[in-house]
């Protein structure tokens, strides 16, 4: 599937969603309304937009200008009223690039459409999202934004396809954490094929700065159960040598390595306060970002 | 070990197929690009050595099976009979088929072993042998015979000829047929020799075979062929068998009055007794006498007849065990035939050197009163000649001589003396007071006619007299003097006697034999065969000067014994054994004129009789088969003549050949033996081409591959 800004914005895939609500466990710095709780209420001033009235926004952002001409509730939107700001950082190495033979999407697409899926989501709350991605470290940083062509900006960037084979992504944390001057909700998109502690080392700084970060561990179905049969030669997609293996003799052992290793994750996330949800490129994507949002709101 | 398709050997590159596909595959296997490198490599690198490890043991056992597979195809044999490059080369097959008489025993499947020998000939000439080899055939019996002796490539007609065949009334002697063998073996060229000897493991055939001597001839054959022997005769405990000897006849020639003294032992080659064995005479057809007699197992019997034949002419009779068809499963044996012939006397000449005036010194009174009780001729027709010379009546007129008193005699008398024994005239010598031991010994020497050489007279006192022994009665006609109880030779004492010595080797064919002894030993007659006929000496005199037998009731049956034996001499023989030449003197009208001979079989023949020294004779010696010969001349009646048995090939209990084979000294990988009919072409594809051992192979594959898709399994290669 190509990244279209069509099929990345699937309506069904947005309506499964909107029955939910993300809800942020931590309390983010910011104006919000709606929902979201935020100690800061309504203090920008500066107008965005206007945009429908939905139940539950507070009657006085009604303008009432605007129902006199056209007879329509319209809330008038300020800069300062998205109270939430998300950073989806996708990860776009070369290794994400793998597609199983028996899968439909590589795991870059399906994180892209994850991605837009979410950014689609949270920009209908109006709240703002900023888009980066990665590979031998950050390759494009957009800061959030809710705006229309902001959201397009957005897919725009998630359709591209250039990509790296990755370094070490404690340094790219650094570096991403060192750029997010606000705290906000961070989305990781990524196969995290990196060294386990690297990972977690990078992954405190942003807990140290106060972000909430949600990892999604995006896995092909190969990745998980090593199907192949024949001797094969697996050639490593980040530059690794290649190695001949016999996969018959090799599973028992992969899937444990595999295991032991997705286990430090979860185990790391945990400790670091961060939610960890795995992915596999063979879901259907609505049902996993839905999975996702229930065991979310189940939390709160 | 040696391959019977060689040609698949060469399949045996194939070993490298497993090594091929092992190097291809590492050259085309198939290419993934793969994200998760750091867990391969994690997995990979605790395992590489084991699965190194792994690799090479599957890859050694897939060579080993197709390796395996390969050399399975080849057909591998171990202890190939023909070498690995012989093996197209054309057989040259002898089958010897052991014909003898034996081989008509009936197994319990009904067949004679002759039959299932022919099976097996059959057999052998139309699956074993192919187009391109040859083949002869050997009857093995005592006489063996050639019945295809330059080697034949006809196959077929070898064994049309073969299932014509019938058994022989001989009996076997292996060494003559190995013999045989080895002659047709030296005379072929051909590089691939065999030979099927198919017979019923008779044991008495190995009388011969089985001594030392014989190993060079069995080595001989083993060193040019491979010797395949097949058992085809009855299991060892289905060959009881019984069997009639050939009648002894006390005397061939009988007369009216004078009854036939016919013996024959019957034998029980068997496991139980036959206690109760009815033994049947038939005379000219007739029934003419029956006696029950008890024969233990593995032992013998006699049955006596005294019949009277009646009227003068030949008679011909058999000796049966009653119902000899069933009685025991080789009939062959259970009769025997005889031919008795009658005249109505014996003419005898006896002559008188020195005639007495004294009857009590005179031998001749003595002797014709013996021959002619009372002056009667009764069966004995006596002619008392006195003095030297035989007269003007011709030799030939009688049936017997008796000299009483013998000395010296003339050159004529001697020659004509000689050629009348020698055409089957009988001479009974008595020494006299006036023999000259050195002349009679010289002059008798000269014609030939000497059974045994006076020695120096001896002279014994009557304290040292001595008697004749009894139980030294060894010859047919006095073996009536055995029994003591109805005749009492023993009591007469002997004062005066010559010693013997006998003057030819034993091993001679007219070798002199003792046929009576004295008490202290040393002979008292001595008969020698001469030509046709017989001479008997005697070492006392016939009258009673120097002995009491003249004067004892046993002289009449002794004398009457003595002469009407060698009376029957002067006719030819009429109980011969096989082989044996029949031999007929007949009237001199008869000279050159056709004599016919039916044989038992029912086949005729038809020769000129000669006129020669010994007068008109007839000579037959196509006596191979046993049974009644009749032959018929312009001359008058048929006469007739019985061939007997050899009753050795009676006694049909087994030897197992392994057993004798392996004393001939063959190497045992040169002889292969099959125990059945059935077993011989396994036997035969051993013995030439060795032990196949593809099965082993296979055998060994089946593990090999059930464990290689277990190893395969288990180290996870299985694509």
């Amino acid at each position: 599937m190509d990244n279209q800004p069509k099929q990345l914005a699937d309506p069904q895939t947005l309506a499964r969603i909107s029955r939910l609500e993300l809800r942020a466990r931590a309390v983010v710095e910011g104006v919000i309304s709606g929902m979201h709780k935020s100690p800061h209420r309504g203090s920008s001033v500066e107008f965005a937009q206007h945009r429908d009235y939905v139940p539950g926004d507070e009657i006085r952002h009604i303008d009432w200008k605007v129902y006199a001409r056209t007879d329509r509730y319209h809330i008038k939107q300020y800069e300062e009223e998205t109270n939430l700001k998300c950073m989806l950082v996708l990860d776009t190495s070369t290794s994400m690039a793998y597609k199983g033979a028996e899968s439909a999407l590589s795991k870059r697409q399906y994180a892209s459409i994850v991605a837009a899926a979410i950014a689609s989501l949270l920009m209908r709350q109006r709240d703002a999202v900023g888009v980066t991605t990665f590979d031998n470290g950050v390759r494009q940083f957009v800061q959030p934004g809710s705006t229309s062509p902001h959201m397009r900006l957005l897919l725009e960037l998630l359709k591209k396809t250039n990509s790296e084979p990755k370094t070490d992504l404690a340094d790219t944390f650094h570096d991403l954490a060192e750029r997010m001057k606000r705290r906000g909700l961070l989305i990781i998109l990524s196969d995290l094929f990196n060294d386990p502690d690297t990972i977690l080392k990078g992954l405190q700084h942003f807990r140290h700065r106060k972000h909430e970060v949600i990892i999604f561990h995006v896995l092909d179905r190969d990745e998980l159960t090593f199907p192949f049969k024949e001797t094969t030669i697996f050639e490593g997609m980040e530059g690794e040598a290649p190695i001949t293996a016999e996969p018959n003799a090799l599973r028992q052992e992969y899937i444990s390595a595999f295991s032991e290793y997705v286990s430090r994750l979860k185990k790391g996330c945990r400790e670091l306060n961060m939610d960890y949800q795995q992915l596999v490129t063979d879901q259907p994507i609505d049902v996993a970002i839905s999975r996702y949002l229930s065991q979310r709101q189940g939390q709160r | 070990m040696a391959f019977l398709n060689p040609v698949f050997l060469g399949f045996l590159s194939l070993v490298g197929v497993p090594l091929l596909i092992h190097l291809i595959r590492r050259r085309k296997l198939r290419v993934v690009q793969w994200a998760a490198m750091e867990f391969l490599l994690q997995s990979q690198r605790k395992q590489r050595k084991r699965l190194r490890i792994e690799e090479l043991i599957l890859l050694a056992l897939r060579m080993l099976i197709v390796a395996l597979a390969v050399l399975a195809f080849a057909r591998p044999v171990l202890r190939a009979g023909i070498p690995l490059f012989s093996q197209n080369a054309r057989v040259y097959a002898i089958i010897v088929l052991d014909n003898s008489f034996s081989m008509d025993q009936r197994g319990p499947d009904g067949k004679t072993s002759f039959e299932r020998a022919k099976e097996s000939a059959n057999s052998l000439l139309t699956k074993v042998l192919k187009d391109g080899d040859s083949v002869s055939v050997v009857l093995a019996s005592e006489h063996p015979e050639s019945l295809i002796g330059v080697p034949s490539y006809d196959l077929k007609a070898a064994a049309r000829r073969v299932s014509s065949l019938k058994t022989g009334d001989r009996g076997t002697d292996l060494l003559a047929s190995l013999q045989a063998v080895n002659r047709l073996i030296k005379a072929s060229k051909s590089p691939v020799k065999e030979v099927y000897w198919l017979s019923d493991d008779q044991a008495s055939a190995w009388e011969t075979a089985g001594k030392d001597t014989a190993q060079s001839s069995w080595q001989d054959l083993s060193k040019q062929a491979m010797l395949i022997w097949t058992s085809c005769g009855a299991p060892a405990n289905e060959r009881d068998n019984l069997a009639v000897e050939p009648p002894t006849l006390g005397r061939e020639l009988v007369t009216p009055r004078l009854p036939a003294r016919i013996e024959s032992r019957i034998f029980n080659y068997g496991s139980r007794n036959r206690d109760d064995l009815l033994v049947n005479l038939t005379l000219d057809g007739k029934p003419a006498a029956s006696v029950r007699i008890a024969v233990p197992a593995g032992g013998s019997a006699t049955a006596r007849f005294l019949p009277f034949v009646g009227t003068p002419g030949t008679h011909t009779g058999v000796i049966s065990i009653a119902d000899p068809e069933h009685v025991d499963n080789l009939v062959r044996d259970n009769s025997a035939p005889l031919v008795v012939r009658c005249r109505e006397s014996i003419k005898v000449l006896l002559q008188d050197i020195r005639p007495q005036s004294d009857p009590a010194k005179s031998e001749s009174f003595y002797l014709l009163n013996a021959m002619a009780p009372g002056g009667s001729e009764e069966s004995l027709a006596p002619h008392l000649r006195e003095g030297p010379g035989f007269g003007t009546q011709p030799l030939r007129d009688y049936d017997a001589v008796v000299i009483a008193g013998a000395s010296s005699m003339s050159t004529a008398d001697a020659r004509a003396l000689g050629d009348y024994v020698r055409t089957g005239g009988g001479l009974l010598i008595f020494p006299g007071s006036d023999t000259d031991a050195a002349r009679l010994n010289a002059d008798f020497s000269t014609a030939g006619l000497l059974p045994a050489k006076l020695g120096p007279k001896k002279i014994l006192n009557d304290e040292a007299a001595i008697t004749l022994n009894p139980a030294a009665m060894l010859h047919p006609a006095l073996a009536l003097f055995k029994d003591t109880a109805a005749i009492d030779i023993a009591s007469a004492r002997f004062t005066v006697y010559y010693p013997l010595e006998p003057t030819a080797e034993d091993s001679q064919s007219d070798a002199s034999r003792i046929i009576a002894r004295f008490s202290n030993g040393d002979p008292a007659l001595v008969e020698r065969k001469v030509g046709m006929g017989h001479v008997i000496l005697a070492a006392s005199s016939a009258g009673a000067e120097w002995n009491q037998l003249a004067l004892k009731p046993a002289y009449v049956p002794f004398i009457y014994q003595l002469v009407s034996y060698l009376g029957q001499g002067a006719v030819a023989h009429r109980n011969l054994h096989q082989d044996e030449p029949l031999f007929l003197t007949l009237p001199l009208n008869q000279a050159n004129k056709p004599v016919k001979v039916t044989t038992p079989d029912g086949k005729t023949s038809t020769q000129n009789s000669v006129l020669d020294a010994r007068g008109v004779t007839f000579n037959y010696s196509a006596t191979s088969r046993s049974g009644l010969y009749t032959v018929s001349s312009t001359a008058g009646a048929p006469d007739a003549f019985a061939v007997s048995l050899n009753t050795a090939e009676s006694n049909t209990s087994m030897a197992d050949p392994a057993d004798k084979l392996a004393h001939t000294g063959m190497p045992a990988s040169r002889y292969n033996i099959a125990r059945t009919s059935d077993q011989i072409h396994t036997i035969v594809n051993r013995a030439r081409y060795g032990v196949e051992v593809w099965r082993t192979f296979l055998w060994i594959l089946l593990p090999l591959l059930f464990l290689e898709s277990l190893l395969a399994q288990l180290f996870g290669r299985r694509g």
